[in-house]
């Protein structure tokens, strides 16, 4: 066992320092990052506003999904099928090319950001829709039960009985799509949106210095994500043994 | 108390679990619904509960009929108290929580707070107000659900097999709490496996099997002599170990 991790160990040291070395002997222009610190800063201000809003956005669209999947009333159950579904089946660049190109610019609807937002935000509100179906569906028959015997009307239900476990159960799973969502907001890019990653292919053009444009590039989008993927990971593990 | 059934009949799928069944008991305090499992004891309970409708029949309890509209008997469900096998418990919420949010939320008592200190008191449960369902022991949760039903002063209570999920020691714990309940005068029916207790505590038992309520009368009546060959049987075998 500790002969496994002792040569894991070795191999990560060793595949660090030659990514090191690679790194270090490639990038040539350093102060290029220096010199467009202010266009990067205000591209990932850009990437963390968008996000932010689509999140709170895609949140609501998933939650009137989840609800309008579970309603009784079959017309409605059926538009959420069909929205989650259809998402789910198409790439986010394809999306975005057909709603934008195609389905806003039809109907003169041409604002960049507004509509990158409501795109992504409509794509990442189907994953989120699953996400709370399911921690709805964990709940259990006899919480429902006990609930209807204590005579709790079905919106109390909901609101002091399933939604906080539904909630709890579906945090670890909705923080890695919040994740999925600001890694995703860098396809916004080809919309020409001023986020991150679109500033940073601008910068590149100007300056020709690929990697001293696309490193801070991968470690802005970490300093986002992976906080994420921690407190993910400590929900996860937290769930695990509370029962 | 007087629970009636007139030709009461519930089926799940394919599956007929009441066949007509009807019987009329008068007690003062104890009904015990026993018989050998699968027989349709829990469903005649849930019916009473009305957390079921039957597909056919009438139902009253002391001269009223059960309603057949969910919000008359939403209304109807407020009056009683359940207590299930399983706990049922809410986990995200404290023992203390679990008692009060009825009090609060549906039957909008203004001393609510001062309720739940008292029945926690009153059931010994006082030190584990702050504690969630999962920190406390199986017998301590039923108390916990005991505690939540009567808190709300339902007309009667419905229990269904309240210690099936505990050992024995337990069992004792919480047969002790319902056994209280009668010195208390609080009306109640339940189905149960213990016989011994029924035998002691109830003043009166419906023997359901196959789907029929095949007897039902004072408890000392069908202990001593069984009227029906299928209860005859059932108890030669619960008694003969």
């Amino acid at each position: 066992m500790m002969a496994k991790v002792g040569t894991a160990g070795f191999l990560f040291i060793l595949l660090s320092l030659g990514c090191w070395v690679v790194l270090a002997s490639s990038i040539q222009n350093s102060e290029v990052i220096w010199k467009y610190r202010q266009a990067f800063w205000t591209g990932w201000l850009v990437t963390v506003k968008l996000s932010a809003v689509a999140l709170l956005l895609s949140t609501v669209i998933g939650l009137a999904a989840a609800m309008a999947k579970r309603s009784k009333f079959l017309p409605v159950r059926y538009t959420a099928i069909v929205y989650i579904e259809t998402i789910r089946g198409i790439p986010l660049l394809v999306l975005l090319l057909f709603l934008y190109y195609g389905v806003f610019n039809a109907v003169g609807f041409d604002h960049r950001l507004s509509a990158g937002v409501l795109i992504l935000s409509l794509f990442s509100g189907a994953y989120i829709a699953e996400i709370l179906r399911a921690g709805i569906e964990s709940v259990g028959h006899s919480q429902w039960e006990s609930a209807r015997a204590i005579g709790l009307t079905n919106t109390q239900t909901y609101t002091y009985i399933v939604c906080p476990q539904a909630l709890k159960h579906s945090t670890p799973a909705l923080a890695g799509q919040f994740a999925s969502l600001i890694k995703d907001s860098s396809l916004l890019s080809i919309l020409g949106i001023a986020e991150f990653t679109f500033t940073a292919q601008q910068v590149n053009s100007a300056t020709l210095s690929t990697l001293e444009c696309y490193l801070p590039l991968s470690i802005g989008y970490l300093i986002l994500t992976v906080p994420l993927s921690l407190w993910s990971k400590k929900l996860e593990n937290a769930l695990r043994y509370e029962t | 108390m007087i629970v009636e059934c007139d030709g009461v009949t519930k089926s799940f799928g394919s599956h007929l679990a009441l066949r007509e069944v009807t019987f009329r008991v008068e007690f003062s305090h104890t009904l015990a619904l026993v018989g050998p499992s699968g027989g349709g004891k829990s469903t005649v309970l849930r019916i009473l509960a009305g957390l079921e409708y039957p597909d056919s029949g009438r139902i009253s309890i002391n001269g009223h009929p059960l309603a057949s509209a969910e919000s008359d008997l939403a209304a109807y469900r407020k009056k009683i108290g359940v207590v299930f096998q399983s706990y049922n418990l809410f986990p995200h919420l404290s023992a203390a929580d679990n008692i009060r949010l009825p009090l609060e939320k549906v039957h909008r008592f203004p001393d609510a707070e001062a309720r739940t200190e008292r029945i926690l008191e009153r059931f010994q449960l006082r030190d584990h107000g702050k504690k969630k369902p999962a920190e406390l022991s199986g017998g301590q949760r039923q108390r916990v659900a005991i505690a939540r039903a009567l808190a709300t002063d339902p007309e009667f209570l419905l229990m269904d097999e309240p210690t099936s999920a505990l050992d024995p020691e337990m069992t004792a714990e919480v047969l002790d709490v319902i056994a209280g309940l009668r010195e208390a005068r609080q009306p109640l029916i339940l189905v149960t496996h213990e016989m011994g207790f029924a035998r002691e505590t109830a003043d009166a038992v419906a023997f359901v099997s196959e789907g029929q309520v095949l007897e039902c009368g004072p408890a000392k009546e069908f202990f001593a002599s069984p009227q029906s060959v299928e209860a005859k049987r059932f108890l030669g075998r619960i008694l003969k170990y």
